[in-house]
């Protein structure tokens, strides 16, 4: 995991975390990645762990319209096998297959948006709201609430609002530094 | 993000620098090599005299220079018993050198007649300056080795006869003459610390020559690969989306959201070190081999041993022959050198410096294996020699 090039990104990133849950930490014999590095052979950063070759632009694309097409997605999923991820040694591009539509329900909700950053931490607040709300997610509310140590939570209570969209505002707050440990996103309104 | 570090390109400057400095700091001389070559000296005695031709005639250069380095002081007349035992069987140097003999009465009664029945000898098993000599072409001046010149030897033996074996090249390049000096074990080790250390510092990356080569060949790849980071550190939200994208579609968003809910400690992205495959580009690849070649050629030239030749060596010679058959050999050896490296995911390089300094434990193991069948082969082919 020393000279993997996409580690650092999947423990860094709290919404990316369940890769090296089932990879890193887990069945890291699945890994392409992995199995292409004791083969001698060159790994793309681009390559997830699945085999599958990461198309930012494509991918990006579809989180957009994913994310607007959320009010309309079904509320129930069937779990992956936690110690078996949906491998797929084979590589292909990620982009050639339904990436969202057909994994992601994304219904809608209020959230409660949380994360720890030390007393001085209004600038932080402010670029996080910023975030949020460029995504399109309307915010209700924010406090912060002494923890001690000289740290705060600092909270947001957003309008309705789809997962995959307060996932990515997560990925963008945890960019930014500063911030103690992970961000923590709760659904308001949880489905049945 | 930045995923390239500067610091790369400081490598190559250094490796340049360790090439043309190194090597003429490093030679000097060695008590234990020679030590050891006194041990070879025993050695040649003793073999020459169970009749050995080859470690007669090696002998006989001995005599017939001097080796200070060995105690061996000039004595001519005993080159000339050494030459003569192995002309007689059918040795063709030393039936040259025998000629040489008696031609200038170097340690026999001057006999041009007889020298000239030898050097036809020499010049039937294919001895070039027999040959010339001959057919009237020769040098008549040059200086036999069996004169008060040192010089000869060495070019003597760099012209390996076929199916000769004269190891002499090798002890005569550490003893006589201007060749008189060599990489002290001290220094060559210290240097190969100095430039493993330093590579690690300057890239962050592990030294390996066959790893260098294999990313040298797939210099396409890496540029594409550097490509797909630079765009990745440049678009980091979009990066981020298809990253949470994959991760939906592998694991469904149940198990994005869950992680999103656990109060687990994620690293900081600035504690984290994103490691590069390009943080050390093709380039300075090229450089460090290009530097090994110069490397060489500067440790030849600063010793006075540089000299461009086609032989690859008696020993070598010894074994598997010469001429066409010999590179046809020696290059399906290298070959398969090639899949071997990567199938052990590194040369004696790559694991014997990189990974036995870091204590690596395939690495120790690789290193024996290299070592330990290097000097099982050899003991094979001198059986079967």
């Amino acid at each position: 995991m020393d000279s993997c090039e996409l580690f650092p990104e999947l423990t860094t990133n709290s919404a990316l975390k369940v890769w090296q849950t089932f990879y890193c930490s887990g069945d890291f014999k699945k890994c392409v990645r992995f199995q292409q590095s004791t083969k001698g052979q060159a790994v793309p950063i681009t390559l997830l762990p699945n085999g599958k070759d990461l198309d930012t632009a494509y991918l990006s694309d579809k989180i957009k319209r994913s994310a607007a097409q959320t009010a309309a997605a079904p509320a129930s999923q069937e779990k992956p096998q936690a110690s078996t991820p949906a491998t797929n040694n084979t590589a292909t591009t990620a982009a050639a297959s339904p990436a969202i539509n057909s994994a992601s329900v994304s219904a809608t909700s209020s959230y409660y948006v949380r994360f720890k950053a030390n007393g001085a931490g209004e600038e932080l607040q402010q670029k996080a709201k910023t975030i949020i709300e460029q995504l399109g997610i309307k915010v209700d509310g924010q406090l912060q609430q002494p923890v001690g140590e000289g740290y705060k939570w600092f909270i947001f209570i957003t309008d309705q609002a789809s997962g995959v969209d307060i996932y990515r505002a997560a990925l963008r707050i945890e960019e930014l530094g500063g911030i103690e440990g992970q961000v923590k996103c709760i659904s308001l309104e949880p489905r049945s | 993000m930045n995923l390239i570090k500067p610091r790369a390109s400081l490598f190559p400057a250094l490796i340049i620098l360790l090439t043309l400095v190194a090597p003429p700091l490093a030679l000097g001389e060695d008590e234990s090599l020679i030590k050891d070559k006194s041990e070879a000296l025993s050695w040649w005695i003793e073999s020459a005299e169970t009749g050995n031709a080859n470690a007669q005639y090696t002998l006989a250069q001995m005599y017939a220079s001097g080796v200070n380095g060995l105690g061996v002081s000039q004595d001519k007349r005993a080159a000339f018993s050494w030459f003569l035992k192995a002309a007689v069987q059918g040795h063709a140097k030393a039936q040259y050198e025998v000629g040489q003999s008696y031609e200038y009465g170097l340690g026999v009664k001057q006999d041009k007649d007889v020298a000239k029945t030898w050097y036809q000898q020499a010049a039937a098993l294919g001895h070039s300056e027999a040959q010339e000599i001959i057919s009237g072409t020769g040098q008549k001046t040059v200086v036999p080795v069996t004169g008060a010149s040192p010089a000869s030897p060495k070019k003597e033996t760099s012209k390996s006869e076929p199916g000769s074996f004269d190891i002499t090249s090798l002890l005569a390049a550490v003893t006589i003459g201007n060749s008189d000096r060599f990489w002290s074990w001290w220094a060559g080790g210290a240097m190969l610390a100095f430039l493993t250390i330093s590579f690690w510092m300057a890239m962050g990356n592990t030294l390996g020559v066959s790893s260098s080569w294999d990313r040298l060949v797939r210099w396409r790849d890496d540029q594409q690969m550097a490509k797909a980071e630079a765009r990745m550190a440049k678009n980091r939200a979009a990066t981020q989306d298809a990253m949470l994208a994959a991760a939906i579609e592998e694991f469904g968003e149940e198990y994005v959201k869950q992680m999103m809910q656990t109060e687990n400690k994620a690293a900081s992205a600035k504690q984290a070190k994103r490691a590069s495959f390009t943080k050390v580009p093709w380039t300075a690849h090229l450089t460090f081999l290009a530097m090994t070649l110069v490397g060489g050629l500067v440790a030849a030239v600063t010793a006075g041993d540089f000299q461009i030749q086609f032989s690859l060596g008696s020993e070598y010679e010894r074994f598997f022959g010469f001429g066409t058959q010999s590179w046809i050999l020696l290059i399906t050896g290298g070959t398969l050198i090639g899949f071997g490296t990567r199938m052990g995911g590194g040369c004696s390089s790559g694991h014997g410096l990189s990974g036995c300094s870091r204590l690596q434990v395939g690495s120790l193991v690789g290193t024996g294996a290299f070592f330990g069948s290097a000097i099982a082969v050899s003991f094979i082919l001198e059986a079967l020699a």
